[in-house]
């Protein structure tokens, strides 16, 4: 077995002390990074590219990969503490990690993050390690039908997010759709809903709406509950065998959701989380549970984000083609290491190859046992008197904003859709539709273009490739059962309430 | 200044601006000639500028060039970079544009420069800036996947101006219609006597995407760079059928257009431009600065593992290309029906 | 946050009222030169105008025991918790705030305003003065326990953010009248 051997010599590179503490200080860097808000991997690995130069390139490798992994880690934790995500990635992780630190157990709610992510990114390693090169067939195979018809499943995971009654959460689907075709239309280059300000023309950064919408609205809803005396809890880091139990399936499916998604090129860590999130809800029985601090809420996103980022380095790897934003920055600092990514690479350098793989799979033990120990630290952010913590937040969400494009305007959409999220919190109106929406809206609607360009207007498109076909059908299974199931839910919540 | 919407702040900044860059501009450009460069010196770090996030084209630039500049003994200041990101560079455009006569600002620029105020969405054009330095360029591809019956470039054409819904031909780009891709593939379309407006482009985000569906056989050809597919074509998953080089000049094993009788060319070319009003010293420095540091072995490490092609210009010859540029992508736009309102005229 | 709760018609309405709006400006996008385009670009804005003009409508003339009992936007925190339930302003009638005004959506006006002056000052005063009096006021008015406290913090905080992002990660943040400082 060559490849084992490869793996072997792999993990000899890594396992020299000065590799090692690479690997460490890029962790801890990335997580600092990607626990602030607009700070996502992206800037972490940029800020440290130059840092790598004059290293040979497996060094750099390890320390960029570890900055990658501390990077989505960070981000967990701001989501899971103050309701606020650091990265795209892990909004989904904010809808029971939140709840879940809010009643006291916040210890616990990181400690399952970083059990999840580091599962969900040795199950997609290994896959990486096993199928990679087979895998990039897949990659291709999802052409703009097959993306329309993923984006369609997604979104029939609003009906499973629409707590608070269907209409509801269809309208702030809808509305995301709508936040999401803001600027330049791609397939035409004509501009939508941009009012001439050029600050639109590229449309509304994700993170504005998530930060506005559940960091800055859960900021006023607190403001509006009087002053309480007994601080938050920290809990400890010990879960319950059963919440164990729990966790472990619920890994597993995250895993493979996020996995795949993170080979398409395009959909990635977001979408990855979102549908291991939406997956997880919808064979749970105890699904009434979720959004409330439910561990499997938090399991299913955290594994499938890790997962994804793992799975977007098939693309890069096998194809040469960066499937995400993170993934291209990364390409970038490959080229000026001399290493040309792409089918080659397998062949050619696998000791590059096999050389990645072994320091992704350190990054990712490194950011569990450096982690772990922190999680007290970290929790106690949530001991901050609430008068202080307030004030703090909204200063941590406007720099994070400013430091996407250094400009105010985005901060003014940031106080926008904060009070827009409070009146929809106000009003039993569910955030996350919004955000799903947002996500998926945009990149469906350009693949739905995309395909008809292609085939001349014929919508049959859809129907005739079997991928996308499948699909499609599995987005209507998924879209006649539910409705029956909430229907029974709310009217059983309405007979408690 | 208080909470004033940022809207009407950037409005009366911009029509000051205008206003001020047309009157200055073109003073500026033409004393550069006279001057020295040993007149000027940076005192202050410059605000090296990439008007486009991280790791895109620009952001790439300029962080090479900042790095080498910095480590080399041509200059003492430091480049840190900015992101302006937004409106496909208009954002970071207006705030150039908003420092007129700034000697310590710099900022990345490339075709969009020209074509995006042209279809118009943006309130600057190049008219609006100093040009300082023409520095590389790159081509472009026209490829089909590896398994496609098609053989020459003249044979892709020629297939593309007969499909009908029938028998559906797409060549996919990595850009709106209108923008870079689309003009390469449409001037050459154009040149080889097919009409540019029949042609079926499918615009994706990026050359990475476009590439990808032509390997998984989604449509049949694809335009971008060359330095974009460089990994695609030397795995073969993608034989290119020509390039946009000069004849002759051709960088990767394939013929440029002009080899093959299609008289076109494109360049993807970069370079570096400052404020509306640069002092002509400043001009004179930093002109001779960039001839400089492409000269370096440094320079020359980076730009071939990014697959960059030198092409220098200094301020008047590249002054003066980039009104060809504009008079040349303004009547491609023109055939297709694209041209937008001219920018402030 | 009853005091920000509209009835579903109310809603309904507003935002059919938004989509009629967001239908008119789709109306307007311009159809594109090439007709090599199949789809145009206001056709997918106008089946979302529709989309949410319907539902905005279903919402307005549906019954109001459909909708959820009130309150029951609050069940994602219920549940995790019930130390804050027990003094819940949603519970009772009687509304209680944090901060130092009793009603509601003065606090809300206030919270919001605050932070509106907060982003328009940023670049005009600077990163250092403007986060230092953003976070003192704020705390102010949730009524810290102790003014120094959140003096000492809000000044450490607001230091090392501008340490920690412009100097060692490169983020610029606005120097604002602390320019001549060199920061």
């Amino acid at each position: 077995m060559d490849a084992l051997q490869d793996l072997a010599f792999g993990f000899t590179v890594v396992f020299e002390p000065f590799n090692l503490l690479l690997v460490a200080s890029g962790v801890l860097a990335g997580t600092i990074i990607g626990m602030l808000p607009g700070l996502g991997p992206i800037a972490a690995i940029a800020l440290l590219i130059p840092t790598t130069f004059g290293m040979d390139p497996s060094s750099a490798l390890i320390l960029l990969a570890g900055v990658y992994y501390g990077a989505v880690f960070g981000g967990s934790t701001s989501s899971i503490l103050l309701n606020a995500p650091g990265i795209a990635g892990t909004v989904a992780t904010s809808f029971d990690g939140y709840p879940m630190a809010r009643s006291g157990r916040a210890g616990a709610a990181l400690a399952i993050a970083a059990i999840a992510s580091f599962i969900g990114g040795t199950i997609a390693l290994i896959g990486l390690a096993l199928v990679a090169p087979a895998l990039a067939s897949v990659a291709v195979a999802f052409g703009p039908a097959e993306y329309f018809a993923l984006m369609v499943l997604g979104l029939t995971a609003v009906t499973s997010l629409s707590d608070t009654g269907l209409v509801k959460g269809l309208l702030a689907g809808t509305f995301g759709v709508m936040v999401s075709i803001i600027g330049i239309d791609l397939q035409t280059g004509t501009l939508r809903y941009t009012f001439g300000m050029p600050e639109l023309f590229e449309g509304v950064d994700f993170l504005i709406v998530a930060l506005g919408v559940f960091a800055l609205a859960e900021v006023l809803r607190l403001a509006l509950q009087p002053q309480n005396e007994s601080q938050e809890a920290i809990g400890s880091l010990r879960l319950s065998r059963r919440e164990l139990r729990d966790m472990a399936p619920a890994t597993g499916r995250g895993s493979l959701v996020g996995f795949f998604s993170g080979i398409l090129p395009g959909a990635g860590a977001t979408i990855g989380s979102f549908l291991g999130y939406g997956l997880e809800k919808r064979v749970a029985k105890d699904a009434d549970t979720f959004g409330k601090g439910n561990t499997k809420g938090i399991a299913a996103p955290e594994s499938a984000n890790n997962a994804a980022a793992v799975g977007s380095f098939v693309p890069l790897l096998t194809l040469g083609v960066p499937g995400s934003g993170t993934t291209a920055v990364l390409l970038g600092a490959l080229l000026v290491l001399g290493i040309q990514p792409g089918p080659l690479m397998f062949a050619d350098r696998p000791e590059v190859f096999w050389g990645v793989i072994a320091s992704m799979y350190i990054g990712n033990i490194v950011l569990l046992m450096l982690n772990l120990p922190l999680i007290p630290l970290l929790a106690r952010i949530l001991r901050t008197p609430r008068p202080l913590l307030l004030p703090l937040i909204i200063v941590f969400c406007v720099i994070g904003v400013y430091g996407l494009r250094f400009n105010t305007f985005d901060l003014w959409l940031l106080l926008l859709f904060g009070v827009l999220g409070f009146l929809m919190r106000a009003n039993g109106f569910p955030a996350a539709p919004l955000i799903l929406g947002l996500i998926l809206g945009a990149i469906m609607e350009e693949s739905m273009r995309q395909a008809l360009q292609i085939s001349g207007g014929a919508w049959s498109v859809f129907l005739e490739q079997p991928i996308s076909a499948t699909l499609l059908a599995l987005a209507a299974v998924s879209l006649l059962a539910p409705p029956l199931v909430a229907r029974w839910r709310q009217r059983s919540r309405a007979s408690v309430g | 200044m208080s909470a004033r919407p940022v809207a009407l702040k950037a409005l009366a900044a911009v029509f000051a601006l205008a206003l001020l860059a047309s009157a200055c501009d073109e003073e500026g450009a033409t004393e550069a000639d006279a001057a020295d460069p040993d007149d000027f010196t940076p005192s202050e770090p410059i605000e090296y500028i990439a008007p486009a996030g991280a790791g895109g084209g620009w952001d790439t630039l300029a962080r090479t060039t900042g790095r080498v500049l910095e480590e080399s003994d041509l200059v003492d200041v430091n480049f840190p970079v900015e992101n302006h990101e937004g409106g496909g560079g208009a954002v970071g455009w207006a705030h150039v544009a908003g420092q007129p006569g700034d000697d310590h600002t710099l900022f990345m620029a490339s075709p969009p420069l020209i074509l995006v105020p042209l279809s118009g969405e943006a309130d600057h054009d190049h008219t609006d800036f100093t040009a300082v330095s023409r520095l590389i360029t790159d081509y472009m591809i026209y490829g089909v996947p590896e398994d496609s019956p098609i053989e020459t470039v003249e044979e892709l054409f020629e297939r593309a101006a007969d499909a009908d819904d029938e028998d559906e031909f797409a060549i996919a780009g990595g850009s709106a219609p209108g923008s870079m891709d689309h003009i390469g593939l449409a001037g050459a379309a154009d040149a080889a006597g097919v009409d540019a407006a029949e042609v079926n482009y499918v615009p994706f985000s990026g050359g990475g995407e476009a590439m990808t569906a032509a390997i998984g056989g989604h449509v049949d050809a694809v335009v971008t760079g060359v330095g974009e597919s460089t990994s695609q074509v030397e795995a073969g998953e993608i034989r290119v059928l020509a390039t946009s080089a000069p004849e002759g000049e051709s960088p990767i094993d394939a013929p440029a257009l002009q080899d093959e009788g299609i008289d076109y060319t494109f360049d993807i070319w970069r370079g570096v431009m400052g404020p509306p009003d640069m002092s002509p010293e400043a001009i004179a420095f930093y002109e001779q600065m960039y001839a400089d540091m492409l000269e370096l072995d440094e320079w020359a490490e980076e730009r071939d593992e990014l697959g960059w092609i030198d092409a220098y210009l200094g301020h008047d010859e590249f002054t003066e290309f980039l009104d060809e540029q504009q008079e040349e992508f303004e009547a491609v736009l023109d055939d297709l029906g694209l041209l937008g309102e001219a920018p402030d005229s | 946050m009853e005091s920000f709760r509209f009835s579903d018609r109310v809603i309904g309405l507003v935002l059919a009222a938004g989509a009629v709006a967001y239908l008119i400006a789709a109306w307007q996008i311009p159809q594109f030169a090439l007709d090599t385009v199949p789809v145009q670009p206001r056709v997918f804005p106008l089946a979302l105008g529709a989309l949410l003009l319907l539902l905005a409508v279903l919402l307005a003339i549906r019954p109001a025991g459909a909708s959820q009992p009130p309150g029951a936007e609050h069940d994602a925190e219920a549940d995790g918790s019930p130390e804050e339930d027990a003094g819940s302003s949603d519970a009772g009638g009687q509304a209680r705030t944090l901060g130092r005004s009793s009603r509601p959506r003065v606090e809300v006006l206030i919270l919001v305003g605050g932070t509106a002056a907060y982003i328009g000052l940023l670049e005009p005063l600077g990163f250092i003065p403007a986060t230092i009096a953003f976070l003192l006021a704020g705390s102010w008015w949730f009524r810290t326990a102790r003014l120094w406290v959140a003096a000492t913090v809000a000044v450490g905080v607001t230091l090392a953010a501008q340490l920690g992002l412009g100097e060692l990660l490169g983020v610029r943040l606005p120097a604002g009248v602390l320019a001549p400082l060199g920061i």
